[in-house]
């Protein structure tokens, strides 16, 4: 692209550096595009006009290799997804801070935003928030037939002046209507209470939430089984300096510039932040019983789930570390946690960011998928090497595991006896660079799928999102290519990153090296990064049947993948809603189990609806051929056990009453 | 410093004569600390002066391939003025990190002559160029004349 004089006040808005032009007078500097990120050992730079700079050689390659595989396959894979962002109506973008642009630090910004979803207004279509670093986050309301209308501005719930991280909806007050808590970098974490028609007041305040750390995840649950739901606030640890700077490079709002050295900050003890769990005292409430329950843990946590592991009744914790091991906390009939890390899952990944209890091969004993994100980073991982575990080049001053490490995916397999095996490899859960996973019955056979939320952006390579088909309890088998979700829309792979003037930015950062190496002949460039999914979460956005996918990426659109399933072939499910009486409203915690004459399905209500990110919809059970359904039984939180015998549709939503 | 002391009479105004010091041979070193300093995606290097010590004015500063004696005790000190680094000795299978505020050690013996790889990383999987250098290990007189070289240019 030749810049000439009528395209010139242009220029400072692309390249985000004002002082670079005059809009008066010709200028005839050429705007290179340049993608950073390859796969070669040394930094390369990638010229390239229009789709050029898209290609990535070894994704068709992937892609054939895939397809070929297809019919070997015995699970249902005779559908797709299609991206309908466009046709969806959401506008939404990711936006990030500098740090993770122009700026670049290997710091935690750049693990990105969550996207949760929930029916705020009752109107039984379920709505999308987005989560964002820049320029607020996205209410889009539910409209039906997969279109959404912005509505973030009536619903109160922008934060459009802090650096947010993630959403949890959860009806925290018990009054029929999620409640929205949303955690930011250092701005104060917020907790808005829903009037149950879209419309939310911040109670932050009054309910003694104004904790401001660098918190990443906030799960509800229910841990002393008083019948109100619990927080657990995860905070990764302090990644930040005590600089501010703009968000946008210039003016306000102000961020807090990363650390140069963030990534070892778990070497220091003095840059550690506490997990917080806050009691639910009702009333509009919550008390901060940390100590008093014997949860301090200060790992670099960005998530953590709910799981009566032990089957007590009383939901115990897996706690992530993303550097170093995670932790597991057995619930004491709540009043106390106590760690069994040692006893029950001695050696745990090494970089955990993602979480997901399912049962994957409906045995009733739930397992854990875990995603490991940082032991990818140790080395350049070729495309032929993404399916397997890290070649850790790390030492052990930096792990502090004392070997006791996975480099990459676990999957703890649960078995009868209260013990768990780790199967990563032979059930196929490992993939290149992942953040987090939802989980769902995408081809409604009976078994769970997996969506692997996946991929870094500048200054790193493209890597695929990884979609995992169960393939009869037996082994996941890759399918994003098979099921259209791979390669992207239009077949993008990068998208532009920031603008750069050689005459007039100043590099500093990571960023410096790769600036001072492409200015060495100086110039104006459009450099462009990789494009990258954060978060996802598995739901019937359409309300056809079948599960969507819709995903919140990093410095991009969503990714609005509807599945064609129900178009494809005739499917069984059933929608369980929850009730909670004794038990909290939303039922979470709850263990559901749907019996066919052919099968049983059991799935626990957690929330856990993707990275970063928590959730209030129906489970979702796919019923494979089942011509009907035998009973439903609930096991409450409360300790209740309920069965349904009777009055269960087929292709509907079951709603179910506590007594 | 330790040395002979040779006078130079110089004829100036005042009639003042200027003292030059000549310095004493290096000893030879069968033990030796190094600290490796990261710092803007260079190397660079401190070595005790003729006071034999780390840490003293006397310290000598280098960058570039890192030189070592032949026959010693090497004890590398890691660290960083800014980024999370990573150096790296092939051909000894050793690594460490190189983090501001602390310190790691690499230890080692130089038990051959040659000019082998040092490869550095900022800790981020992506390799620098300008971290990949040669770790020289040269005969102690030839190391004494590098010495020689980095006291002039300190």
């Amino acid at each position: 692209m030749r810049v000439g004089a009528p395209r010139l006040c242009f220029l400072p808005a692309l390249l985000g550096a004002c002082v670079a032009f005059a809009c008066s007078g010709p200028d005839t500097r050429e705007v290179r595009r340049v993608r950073i990120g390859s796969l070669d050992k040394t930094i390369e730079f990638h010229y390239g006009e229009g789709d050029a700079i898209h290609d990535v050689g070894w994704l068709e390659e992937r892609r054939q290799a895939q397809l070929a595989t297809a019919d070997a396959l015995d699970a249902f894979h005779g559908f797709g997804f299609t991206d309908r962002q466009p046709e969806s109506g959401i506008t939404f973008r990711q936006r990030y801070v500098p740090c993770a642009g122009k700026r670049y630090k290997a710091a935690h910004y750049d693990h990105g935003s969550g996207v949760a979803v929930a029916d705020v207004d009752g109107d039984g279509l379920y709505d999308l928030y987005f989560v964002n670093q820049v320029g607020g986050n996205g209410l889009w309301r539910n409209l039906g037939g997969g279109r959404f209308e912005d509505v973030t501005d009536r619903a109160g719930v922008a934060l459009a002046d802090t650096v947010n991280v993630t959403a949890s909806f959860a009806d925290v007050d018990n009054d029929g209507d999620p409640d929205l808590y949303v955690t930011t970098v250092r701005h104060g974490n917020h907790l808005f209470r829903n009037d149950g028609g879209g419309r939310f007041t911040d109670v932050t305040e009054p309910a003694g939430l104004t904790h401001a750390g660098h918190s990443s995840a906030a799960l509800f649950f229910d841990y002393d089984r008083d019948g109100m739901l619990d927080l657990y606030l995860t905070d990764v640890g302090v990644y930040t300096t005590e600089e501010q700077a703009p968000v946008d490079g210039k003016g306000s709002p102000l961020y807090w510039v990363a650390r140069d050295d963030a990534f070892t900050g778990h070497l220091f003890s003095e840059r550690r932040d506490s997990n917080i769990l806050y009691r639910n005292l009702g009333g509009g409430r919550f008390e901060d019983v940390t100590d008093d329950v014997g949860l301090s843990d200060d790992r670099w946590t960005g998530d953590a789930a709910p799981i009566d592991l032990n089957r007590d009744g009383w939901t115990d914790l897996y706690v992530l570390n993303m550097q170093g091991n995670d932790e597991y906390y057995e619930n004491q009939q709540g009043t106390r946690f106590v760690s069994r890390r040692a006893e029950v899952f001695p050696k745990t990944p090494w970089g955990t960011m993602g979480i997901k209890v399912l049962d994957f091969d409906n045995d009733g004993n739930m397992d854990i998928f875990l995603t490991d994100m940082h032991s990818d980073m140790s080395q350049v991982v070729e495309p032929s090497r993404e399916k397997q575990k890290s070649e850790m080049k790390f030492e052990e001053s930096l792990l502090q595991t004392g070997g006791m490490s996975i480099f990459g995916n676990a999957f703890f397999r649960g078995k009868a006896d209260g013990t768990f095996e780790e199967v990563s490899d032979r059930v196929n859960a490992e993939n290149y660079w992942p953040w987090g996973l939802s989980v769902g019955d995408l081809n409604a056979d009976g078994y769970e799928d997996a969506f692997v939320a996946s991929s870094m952006n500048y200054p790193f390579r493209y890597g695929v999102n990884t979609l995992l088909l169960n393939d009869g309890g037996e082994r996941f088998v890759d399918s994003e290519f098979i099921l259209g979700v791979e390669p992207r829309r239009d077949g993008k792979t990068a998208t532009p990153w920031f603008g750069w003037d050689c005459a007039e930015d100043r590099p500093s950062g990571f960023s410096k090296q790769i600036m001072e190496k492409l200015c060495a002949e100086g110039g104006v460039f459009e450099v462009w990064g990789a494009r990258g999914t954060r978060s996802s979460v598995i739901f019937d956005l359409d309300d056809d049947g079948d599960l969507d996918i819709v995903t919140n990426e990093f410095g991009t659109e969503p990714m609005v993948l509807t599945s064609d399933l129900a178009e494809r072939r005739p499917i069984r499910f059933l929608k369980v809603k929850l009730v909670g009486s004794r038990s909290n409203r939303d039922g979470l915690g709850a263990r559901v189990t749907v019996t066919t004459p052919e099968a049983a399905y059991t799935r626990v209500l957690d929330g856990q609806s993707g990275y970063l990110s928590h959730s209030v919809y129906p489970l979702y059970f796919g019923l494979d051929d089942a011509e009907a359904i035998e009973r439903v039984e609930v096991v409450w939180p409360s300790g209740e056990k309920q069965v349904v015998s009777s009055g269960i549709p087929i292709n509907d939503v079951l709603e179910i009453a506590e007594p | 410093m330790r040395g002979v002391l040779r006078c130079l009479p110089i004829l100036s105004l005042l009639s003042w004569g200027a003292c030059v010091a000549d310095p004493e041979p290096w000893e030879p070193v069968e033990s030796l600390a190094v600290e490796v300093e990261g710092r803007d995606f260079h190397w660079s290097y401190r070595f005790p002066g003729r006071d034999g010590r780390l840490g003293t004015p006397d310290d000598l500063r280098a960058s570039g391939p890192l030189h070592l004696p032949v026959g010693a005790d090497i004890e590398l000190r890691l660290t960083s003025r800014d980024f999370v680094y990573q150096l790296e000795l092939p051909h000894l299978g050793l690594k460490e990190i190189a983090i501001p505020e602390r310190t790691f050690a690499m230890q080692f013996s130089t038990d051959r002559e040659g000019r082998f790889e040092l490869r550095g990383d900022e800790f981020c999987g992506l390799p620098h160029e300008s971290l990949i250098t040669e770790l020289v290990i040269e005969s102690q007189d030839e190391f004494h004349r590098w010495l020689d070289d980095a006291e002039r240019a300190s």
